[in-house]
């Protein structure tokens, strides 16, 4: 039951997790990308859809990356060539993702409901060696590709942030655009860099969901892009908040679906725990980060 | 501007996919405009979106965003169906008044949870009137299932409201109902509240400077709940609406996509009240379209969508076409 539970945790974690650290970039230079949904759905479509039909996994996962790098571009070119607001421009990429998706889904392949797709190869899964005598073994296997990306994913965004110099300009044109311009940074290219970096992770994200299941459903990120968001906020454009975030709320909804199966509470309440634990979490956190600029 | 843009691309799009591209554009252009039925559907459709688009005008106009709309509409249409159907009996003019304060009620208590949290706790109100959203939905979708639910209905809804109490139909046989008047009034009250009285202009001043707000002796606090308290009422009242005008009663899932599209409405009619109407028009239009485009052509409901997206990126730019004549007449 422990494994189960930690399996599942680590697999609700992992979509989130990605989207959330692609979101924490544009977070970070103040353009909040709300967007993460869409982005998602849209790599979701097109990585399974291209995995299959050459029968490359890799290629799927590149070209779902791909499109939702355009994407992702796209939003922040209208923002900083057109001065659209970023906001709405996040709300446009969800309706043009799930209504394309949508569209093409019924154009390509006949179908806006689930979609199975058969030539999707089941390398997905990694099992180490499952040698019951070495505990180590056993926590490392079962896990998929997507799961082991992205908390390297978590290492690599958080030497980019603290260890580069591009960390260091990123989150200087966050905390003052004005500043970050008068010492030379240039900001919109720091903007477009977010964006790109936001884009490969939610591509990455969205290819986890279809892939890992080998389909595609209209809806399938189902809220999940809200939810990075809310662990982008919760994290605190950390990479390890972030992470820790993620985990809350993969651990939480990992005990309310064991708990649904084994007892008699209604699924509909349980369902409530994951999104008021985290609730709890914000308000907490908020508390804290209230107390510690009062003491600066 | 935007529009024709959008509408362009729509054109487009069809032209590619259809076999009959001016049957489509027939179809989906002109068609809601053909008979009482489509047409009345078309404005009832928007009705809900009026209010849904008001109550995102009032957020915004002081600068909070409320993301849980669609929670506040489901809430305001559950509790109002609950309070028409045990109170059977009583005078009808009693039971809507009844149910109409208690939708508002519900999506005030609601809406202004968010507005607590952020002015108290200064929890980031997007965040947490989204997950609020997401919670009450659960909750109320455990009620439909487990305790309002009417089993003989083969559907997952509660059990109909009484016949004399549903609005009156204006436009027979479409679902046009007199709700839409009190939309029409709501767009007019909010109107006068947000540009006419001391109150709409402390909380755009809230919105714009919260320091500022609290040196010239505004409780910025409180206006903040109050605020999100009248934005969550307001999206409740418009679920109460749809259900006693047009449904009769709560089907599960019936106001998926309110909450969404009134955010992009208020953003469309850039937060003036009284473009709500229009733009909530227009999209009811763009549905309505979809609908009859997928009836009587070979084109895809989801077009709309994509139309409906593309307009939105397009409005984000105009606001620069417009600001870039203004400084260039300087």
């Amino acid at each position: 039951m422990m494994e189960d539970i930690m399996l599942s945790t680590v697999s609700i974690t992992t979509p989130i997790l990605l989207a959330a650290l692609g979101g924490m970039f544009s977070n970070l230079v103040n353009e909040l990308n709300i967007g993460l949904e869409g982005l998602m759905t849209i790599s979701a479509f097109f990585s399974v859809l291209v995995a299959s039909s050459s029968g490359n996994l890799f290629l799927g996962i590149i070209c779902g990356m791909g499109v939702s790098i355009v994407f992702s571009l796209i939003m922040i070119l209208f923002r900083l060539k057109l001065k659209g607001n970023i906001f709405i421009l996040g709300l446009a990429t969800n309706l043009l993702a799930s209504g394309l998706v949508s569209f093409l889904g019924i154009k390509l392949l006949g179908s806006k409901g689930t979609v199975v797709f058969k030539n999707v190869s089941k390398m997905a899964v990694v099992f180490i060696e499952n040698n019951s005598e070495n505990a180590f073994s056993r926590i490392l296997s079962g896990f998929n590709i997507f799961d082991y990306i992205s908390f390297i994913s978590v290492i690599i965004s958080f030497f980019i942030l603290y260890k580069t110099s591009h960390g260091f300009h990123m989150r200087a044109t966050g905390l003052s655009k004005k500043t970050a311009i008068n010492v030379g940074i240039n900001v919109n290219k720091n903007k477009i860099v977010a964006y790109l970096l936001c884009g490969v992770l939610c591509g990455l994200s969205g290819a986890s969901l279809s892939i890992s299941v080998s389909s595609f459903t209209a809806g399938i990120t189902n809220g999940r892009g809200w939810i990075a968001l809310v662990a982008v906020i919760l994290g605190r454009n950390n990479p390890i908040g972030i992470l820790l975030a993620s985990l809350l709320f993969g651990l939480t909804t990992a005990i309310s679906s064991v708990l649904q199966t084994g007892t008699e509470i209604s699924p509909k309440l349980l369902m409530m725990i994951p999104f008021i634990v985290t609730l709890i979490g914000l308000i907490f956190s908020s508390l804290n980060k209230g107390k510690k600029t009062e003491g600066i | 501007m935007p529009f024709f843009i959008s509408i362009l691309i729509g054109i487009i799009i069809m032209g590619f996919t259809s076999s009959n591209p001016a049957e489509a554009l027939d179809a989906f252009f002109l068609k809601p405009f053909s008979n009482e039925y489509f047409f009345g559907n078309m404005i009832s459709g928007a009705i809900p979106l009026i209010f849904t688009g008001l109550a995102a005008v009032i957020a915004f106009s002081s600068s909070i965003f409320n993301l849980g709309l669609e929670g506040q509409v489901y809430a305001g249409a559950v509790i109002s169906t609950f309070i028409a159907n045990s109170m059977v009996g009583a005078n009808n003019l009693l039971i809507l008044t009844v149910s109409i304060i208690a939708a508002f009620i519900a999506g005030c208590a609601i809406g202004s949870i968010s507005g607590f949290l952020k002015s108290k706790f200064s929890v980031n109100e997007l965040i947490s009137s989204l997950l609020i959203s997401y919670s009450i939905t659960f909750f109320l979708d455990f009620l439909l299932e487990e305790v309002l639910l009417d089993r003989g209905s083969g559907l997952i809804a509660t059990e109909s409201i009484s016949n004399s109490l549903m609005f009156e139909r204006i436009l027979s046989p479409s679902n046009l109902h007199s709700g839409l008047i009190i939309a029409i009034v709501l767009v007019i009250v909010v109107y006068f509240l947000l540009r006419k009285t001391t109150f709409g202009f402390s909380s755009k001043l809230t919105g714009d400077s919260i320091q500022f707000s609290k040196y010239v002796g505004i409780n910025t606090g409180l206006m903040t709940v109050v605020i999100m308290g009248i934005s969550g009422g307001i999206a409740a009242i418009g679920g109460m609406v749809d259900v006693f005008g047009v449904h009769g009663r709560v089907i599960r899932g019936f106001s998926i996509g309110y909450g969404w599209n009134g955010i992009a409405i208020s953003l469309i009619a850039r937060n003036n009240p009284l473009l709500v109407i229009p733009a909530a028009l227009f999209f009811a239009f763009l549905d309505t379209g979809a609908t009859t485009g997928a009836i009587f052509s070979d084109i895809t409901p989801e077009i709309s969508k994509i139309i409906q997206a593309s307009i939105f990126y397009f409005v984000t730019a105009s606001f620069y076409f417009k600001f870039n004549r203004k400084g260039m007449g300087k």
